[in-house]
């Protein structure tokens, strides 16, 4: 009890920084800071399979990217005056009422299910364990969580791989052409006869 | 360890493998065939997963430990589904004539998003169904910023944060109701719920909650509505036709499921769901009223009929079910016919002032007629099939008892009107200003017709298919 009390309260701790920190850096690093402790938090609850996949993953591949976004971006673009400064003090008012209803409501939380059981139905934590239940009872979430993947990776390179609109085109149609597999089409382009 | 083998019956899937290997096509092939080629593809393997989907009908098969089922209801709704990405599918054959070209990725995203789409309607656990959601929503926030606008970079931005921010709500809801119940699959949600242990209530209350949130986002329920008119004015006119029709059905498939099958022995949602749908119904037809560009006013439209659709949410399942379902498919044919004039005749993916509509009726008689069709039939004029989808609804809700809402649906539908019929008016009773192009090839037209043709036929003949539909009520 002590330990999940010291690993909420510092988890809560990065959750703020995250949001109240001016510079990127730092709430990036805040948000490592929880996801770090949430981690502690699964190797409590032995589930060390999940917490160590959630350091790779998260705290590592996850925050590597995001902190290379934040330092390619210029800084000084993210702060610049808040142009909705009504917004602050009725969000802040509405997440901690929000909070404490959360709140509220966690403390009358019963366990639906035997915890024996389910703490022996774990095995551990093992990587065993987790890979029979997703390949049998969650085979069908596994295998749609890879259209998710494949639509996002095409999604991303379609939309920077986009042709220009019309009018546009016009300037750059003669550029594209040569790189682009299908622009067959583009090439004898209808927004000719339109424009 | 002993290995169970899990329960996979391909058979039960085949609309949905069918429309997901089309996808997989339509994703390499760009590299070595034309655009055009793509889009007859993407056709004929829609086609393929309509058939499949009716050859499935009434065998009841389901997969993975019942997580996903080809029942009545998901085949259904994959029907109207896949007849909303066909005709995308077809009015984005017009696209490339004034200029705007849809890159060949178009094809292979949208194909992506119909398989969530599928998903989702066919889901009977929350993960498969939220996987099924992101899936869709994924595609749709891709295609609204497909054009190298600012406009639609502006709708695809704003549409992806707050449906990111939606989509956590969702999950956060989803979390709360496994936590107060220890399940995930829809029927033993409902069954742990009712169960004399079950303690969770007030938890589960405020995933249901949570979920009625996230779910109220997508089907574009005030005030939740906000992105609509500047996502669907923005995107291109293609992408929001199948926005408007085929991503609600989903939706509202995913909406109807969770709170119809697992959720419905919870109380706390239903009073905010009804706050929901009265303030959905008066503000989206009252701004519609005021709107002067046509693809905007069919957007606010748009949010108007997710109030009519909300009343079956309400309704016992029974009878909310198929009467959503029929006003869905209707709603597709009428909504998406009236998107696909507004794409021929518009210059570009701004859409078009209503009043530039003035004297179409004589200068273009057929798409004069069957946007005509389309406004009464969304304005519910009998007898096309708005009227009775519109009455299936609101019958339903009456007999669940929520009569003070379907009076409200009554009068802001007749509210609707106004702005429904003034476009016609113009059409047909003013002389011409503006020379509208018109971009509508064979395919588009017949189309058209065909699209008329269902309303009609839904309207005069319910029976012959809402009888079908009986089948959906378990």
């Amino acid at each position: 009890m002590v330990v999940f009390v010291i690993l909420a309260v510092l988890a809560i701790a990065g959750a703020i920084g995250t949001i109240s920190f001016k510079s990127g850096i730092y709430s990036a690093l805040s948000l490592v800071g929880t996801l770090l402790t949430l981690a502690m938090m699964y190797v409590t609850l032995h589930a060390q399979f999940l917490a160590s996949v959630q350091v790779m993953v998260y705290a590592g591949a996850i925050m590597v990217l995001f902190l290379f976004v934040i330092m390619l971006l210029n800084e000084s673009q993210m702060s610049g005056a808040d142009p909705l400064p009504w917004v602050q003090p009725v969000a802040i008012a509405g997440g901690i009422v929000l909070a404490a209803a959360l709140a509220f409501t966690a403390f009358q939380f019963k366990a639906p299910k035997n915890l024996e059981t389910a703490t022996a139905a774990l095995q551990g934590g093992t990587p065993g364990a987790i890979g029979e239940t997703l390949f049998t009872k969650f085979l069908l979430p596994f295998e749609a969580v890879s259209i998710l993947l494949l639509i996002a990776a095409i999604g991303a390179v379609s939309l920077v791989h986009r042709q220009p609109a019309h009018n546009e085109a016009l300037e750059t149609t003669s550029e594209h052409a040569t790189d682009n597999a299908y622009s067959d089409e583009t090439s004898s382009n209808p927004a000719k006869v339109v424009a | 360890m002993n290995f169970v083998a899990p329960d996979v019956n391909y058979y039960s899937m085949l609309p949905f493998i069918t429309v997901l290997l089309t996808a997989v096509f339509a994703t390499i092939l760009p590299f070595y065939v034309s655009r055009k080629a793509i889009a007859g593809l993407s056709a004929v393997g829609l086609l393929v997963a309509l058939a499949a989907s009716i050859g499935l009908w009434n065998t009841n098969l389901s997969s993975f430990y019942g997580a996903y089922r080809s029942d009545n209801f998901a085949l259904g709704f994959g029907i109207v589904l896949i007849v909303g990405a066909l005709i995308a599918v077809i009015s984005s054959v017009d696209v490339a004539k004034r200029g705007g070209t849809m890159q060949a990725e178009f094809f292979a995203i949208l194909l992506y998003a119909v398989s969530g789409t599928m998903l989702l309607a066919s889901a009977h656990d929350l993960i498969v169904l939220l996987i099924g959601f992101e899936v869709m929503s994924l595609g749709v926030y891709v295609l609204s910023s497909f054009q190298e606008t600012a406009k639609s970079e502006e709708a695809g931005m704003k549409y992806f944060l707050l449906g990111g921010f939606a989509s956590a709500i969702l999950i956060f809801g989803i979390a709360l109701v496994f936590g107060a119940t220890g399940k995930f699959g829809l029927e033993a949600i409902n069954t742990a719920v009712l169960s004399p242990e079950f303690k969770n209530s007030s938890i589960a209350a405020v995933g249901a909650l949570f979920i009625l949130i996230g779910f109220g986002f997508k089907v574009a329920m005030a005030p939740f509505h906000q992105w609509t008119p500047d996502v669907y004015t923005g995107a291109p006119t293609v992408v929001t036709q199948f926005m408007s029709v085929a991503v609600k059905a989903a939706a509202f498939a995913g909406f109807l499921h969770i709170f119809g099958l697992a959720l419905q022995n919870v109380s706390g949602w239903q009073t905010p769901l009804q706050f929901l749908i009265a303030l959905t119904l008066m503000i989206g037809n009252l701004a519609a009223l005021r709107q002067s560009n046509l693809k905007r006013m069919l957007a606010y439209s748009s949010v108007a009929h997710a109030g009519y659709v909300g009343l079956a949410v309400l309704a016992s399942p029974s009878q909310g079910f198929s009467s959503a379902l029929y006003y869905l498919g209707i709603y597709t044919l009428m909504n998406a016919g009236a998107f696909a004039v507004l794409n021929v005749l518009s210059k570009d993916d701004d859409g078009l002032e209503i009043e530039s509509l003035a004297g179409l009726g004589s200068s273009k008689p057929l798409l004069a007629a069957t946007l005509t069709f389309f406004l009464l039939s969304l304005a519910g004029i009998p007898p096309l099939g708005g009227f009775i989808g519109k009455y299936l609804i609101f019958s339903a809700a009456a007999s669940s008892g929520y009569y003070g809402l379907v009076i409200l649906a009554a009068l802001t539908s007749a509210v609707s009107l106004a702005y429904y019929l003034r476009p016609i008016g113009l059409m047909y009773f003013r002389p011409r200003v503006t020379v509208l192009p018109d971009f509508s090839g064979r395919s588009t037209r017949v189309l058209l017709v065909v699209c008329a043709a269902g309303v009609l036929i839904l309207g005069l003949v319910p029976n012959a298919v809402y009888g079908l539909l009986e089948l959906v009520k378990k």
